[in-house]
């Protein structure tokens, strides 16, 4: 998915962004960016993400969540839980923590759980 | 990795546990392969985490959080059920709960300090080295039977 384009920053970001891709959320009716050196950053953690049905499951976690739960930790910061692609079986998950901003959503890190951890509170949706 | 190889592993059984209490049980009798070459740390300040990262953690992994410490993820290989990696989140969580979390915390902040000056570098070395070995350390401590 090649989609990199120039992005003015919102809402304390304040510079020049590369944006790989972007995702319109109803929840948070925000539109929750990827940009390209936070997908740096998980490609550095997660070498598998390189799959480009990873990505694709990662925006589609943010798009389609099963649920979405507040970490209640300081900065806003929002889990975004959704269908894990395939080697994972279907009832594995793929997290991915956004960093909510005034105008925009910024995806911080991504990864796969099986569960979702009890301390954080289910916003939207049922705990899997 | 081509269509090939990717086809090719997907084939395979997965191994790792379906269940968070089972994969962290699972990963927790593993910590001591933190004791092996080839684990690096990588910090990650604006994720305000650690992660450690094994030698072989390119391939598609799991993450069991624990749950007597949600912050701390073991990381499994998804077809091995092997650790691969511990991910350290919500540093500033952390040291503020933990005294241990917070002294290593305090090195980490000091050889960050001592790195920007030339002369002290090696210092700084030096010290990374010691904080990467307590990291460890207290990783290994995560579970009471780590031999």
């Amino acid at each position: 998915m090649a989609t990199s384009a120039l992005w003015q920053g919102e809402g304390g970001c304040g510079d020049l962004a590369a944006v790989r891709v972007g995702v319109q959320c109803s929840f948070l009716g925000k539109r929750v960016v990827l940009q390209e050196k936070e997908w740096q950053h998980i490609l550095s953690r997660h070498r598998y993400f390189r799959d480009p049905d990873m990505e694709a499951a990662l925006m589609e976690a943010i798009r389609n969540p099963r649920c979405i739960t507040d970490n209640a930790l300081p900065g806003v910061k929002v889990a975004y839980y959704g269908a894990a692609p395939p080697p994972y079986r279907p009832t594995d998950l793929v997290k991915v923590a956004v960093l909510v901003k005034r105008r925009v959503g910024i995806v911080l890190t991504a990864h796969h759980e099986t569960s979702v951890p009890p301390k954080e509170v289910v916003l939207w949706g049922t705990r899997p | 990795m081509g269509d090939a190889a990717v086809s090719a592993d997907r084939s395979r059984p997965i191994v790792a546990p379906a269940n968070n209490e089972e994969g962290a049980r699972h990963g927790q009798a593993q910590i001591y392969r933190l004791r092996k070459p080839g684990w690096r740390i990588i910090p990650d300040r604006r994720a305000d985490a650690i992660y450690l990262r094994g030698p072989n953690s390119d391939g598609p992994t799991i993450s069991y959080w624990l749950p007597e410490q949600p912050l701390i993820l073991l990381c499994l290989d998804l077809y091995s059920g092997e650790l691969v990696g511990v991910d350290i989140t919500e540093i500033k969580e952390l040291a503020r709960t933990d005294p241990i979390w917070r002294k290593a915390l305090a090195g980490w902040a000091i050889t960050g300090l001592l790195g920007r000056i030339p002369l002290l570098r090696w210092i700084a070395r030096r010290q990374a080295e010691a904080v990467g070995g307590r990291a460890k350390e207290q990783a290994q401590k995560l579970t009471p039977a780590s031999a």
